[in-house]
């Protein structure tokens, strides 16, 4: 359902902002959860019910978890009888979070995985259909949180409507980004009447996530469609091509259905965690990770990576081994945890599965040959902050994840692996004129060329946004006014363009 | 301690002026793969336990910061 997500959003926002302005503070949250809750209901009854069962035993995990804590009283206790008695809740909690996992990780991976390892008909028909809204992005979200309470980040929330709002909040639904307890409810719960600033600073957001995704991401996808349909015919730089512009059309569609959500949740006053710096001038891949997707990135780095990591089994493990080793052993186990479950959130087959393994590479690689590059660039006395080096550093950087998207778009690994065996073989010749009308071709570049231009603002430290708010109501009016017809114009949408589907909205 | 600590940092990152630092996880000096280095280093030197839960910038942005959290996990 290619658009029915966005028109969903606008439907359900615009109904929720009056109803949200004519209650009281005290309860505009409990609004804007109703609204949600009819949103996940609206897409799939059926969703409702595995929300229902997230929310009431995330509520339950964290008041039982704070209660095991505070029924303790460890004052007065000599330090060896309170390291035991700290150990026996510790105990106890990790108990509730295992119920709680296998409870909730059990759905994910029913509802989510069990129809990509078994084709045959093994599930109900009704269940493949009613894949609940938001099922991996509300999943982890809420893990996260049972999480913090089990390490006493914070205290449990006793307000089931606020945690539920937390858990189900619309506009973060679709793709993300996973917002943390502790920051998402300091901004949701101030229960702020709509402003006018809020407002128009929320309809631009939203007006430029759609320009990222009906101007560029829709007909880069023209560009990437036409490639890899056809993927046997084409090798060289055709594939290299095919790579660029689907890259393009995941970054303008991913980081466009964020903006969308952010400027939905600006007009409530609620700020969304950020989930994209620009990510293209990484210099390695690591970096990458940490400017890409980046509340996905830190929520495996607090929820997987540390907690392997600096596991008990792993310093037993790596106890006996010289200190190098044990480093390097520590941080392939962990680094292997992470990546294969970064691989497998994305979908349960061997080409999703095989993309993360193949970060875990190249992060192996990084972490090995790293130090020792730095060495050679002190001995070379070339300054590590040389723009010639950053340069080729970026560009190195952008090979291995244009290589990464391949796979990614690549139907199966298979695929995959035929297109880089086309890359060395003579394929026909391609014209980008016969995929994508000039006209199309025009707007796109000059959309790409704006796209750009926000980035290169980003990079001079030009807040955008600050400078779109000390405008004058007018201005505000006219800027959104000429978006929105731009957008309407010049759009890739309507009859004569097959739209695709949201891509991380599948996931 | 704290030698002890600048130590260790120089040990995982040689070169970088650790005395003045007050940013290190935000500048991103010290990234998850060198904290997990200085998690089982510090672990290690002071017999303490660093869990997950103790994994925040606040207690690593400084070498103040950390000798803290050290003090904190030793005197528990």
């Amino acid at each position: 359902m290619p658009y029915a997500m966005l028109a969903l959003f606008g439907v359900f926002a615009a109904v929720s902002i009056p109803a949200y302005a004519i209650t009281t503070a005290k309860y505009r949250h409990v609004v804007l959860l109703l609204v949600s809750l009819f949103c996940i209901g609206y897409y799939s009854p059926y969703g409702l019910f595995f929300l229902a069962i997230t929310v009431l035993t995330t509520y339950a995990a964290g008041i039982i978890m704070d209660e095991i804590t505070k029924r303790t009283d460890l004052k007065g206790l000599e330090k060896q009888l309170r390291k035991q008695k700290r150990q026996e809740i510790k105990r106890k909690k990790k108990w509730v979070v295992f119920g709680y996992v296998v409870l909730n990780i059990g759905i994910l991976f029913v509802l989510k995985y069990f129809n990509m390892f078994f084709s045959f008909d093994i599930v109900p028909a009704a269940m493949k259909v009613v894949l609940p809204l938001g099922l991996s992005y509300y999943t982890l979200q809420s893990l996260s949180y049972v999480i913090d309470v089990f390490r006493g980040k914070y205290e449990a929330e006793r307000d089931l409507f606020k945690l539920g709002l937390f858990i189900s909040f619309f506009p973060q639904l679709h793709e993300g980004p996973f917002g943390r307890y502790d920051l998402l409810m300091s901004s949701m719960c101030k229960n702020e009447q709509i402003k006018k600033e809020n407002v128009f600073n929320g309809i631009g957001r939203v007006l430029w996530g759609l320009f990222k995704i009906f101007m560029i991401s829709n007909r880069a996808c023209m560009i990437s469609d036409a490639i890899f349909s056809e993927y046997t015919r084409y090798s060289g730089w055709v594939i290299f091509v095919g790579g660029i512009a689907f890259t393009i059309q995941l970054y303008a569609e991913f980081s466009g259905y964020i903006d969308v959500a952010a400027g939905v949740s600006k007009v409530f006053g609620i700020e969304l965690t950020r989930n994209f710096d620009l990510p293209f001038l990484a210099r390695d891949v690591a970096q990458f990770w940490r400017k890409w997707h980046i509340s996905l990135g830190s929520w495996f780095r607090d929820y997987i990576f540390y907690p392997v990591s600096t596991a008990k089994w792993l310093r037993k493990l790596t106890k006996k081994m010289n200190m190098a080793f044990a480093d390097f052993t520590t941080i392939t186990i962990s680094l292997l945890a992470v990546w294969f479950l970064t691989g497998l959130w994305h979908g349960a087959s061997i080409k999703y599965v095989c993309y993360g393994l193949y970060y875990f590479i190249l992060m192996m690689v990084l972490n090995t040959c790293g130090p020792l590059c730095n060495k050679l660039l002190v001995k070379l006395k070339i300054d590590r902050e040389n723009k010639v080096l950053i340069v080729l550093q970026m560009l190195k950087t952008q090979f291995f994840v244009l290589i990464g998207m391949i796979m990614f778009r690549a139907s199966d690994f298979k695929m995959f692996l035929q297109m880089l065996v086309n890359l060395f073989n003579k394929g026909e010749r391609f014209s980008l004129i016969k995929v994508i009308e000039t006209p199309e071709l025009i707007v796109l570049g000059l959309s790409l060329v704006v796209l750009l231009l926000s980035a290169v603002m980003k990079m001079k430290k030009i807040e955008i946004e600050v400078m779109f708010d000390q405008l004058e109501t007018y201005q505000k009016y006219l800027l959104c006014f000429a978006a929105a017809c731009v957008i309407l114009i010049f759009g890739a949408y309507g009859l004569e363009y097959l739209p695709p589907d949201p891509i991380y909205g599948g996931f | 301690m704290m030698e002890r600590i600048y130590k260790i940092l120089e040990q995982i990152i040689p070169n970088t002026d650790f005395r003045n630092a007050k940013d290190l996880v935000d500048s991103k000096i010290l990234t998850s793969l060198n904290i997990v280095k200085l998690v089982s280093s510090l672990n290690e030197e002071f017999d303490i336990e660093i869990t997950p839960m103790h994994l925040v910038p606040e207690n690593f942005n400084s070498v103040e910061s950390m000798y803290e959290l050290v003090q904190e996990l030793d005197g528990e």
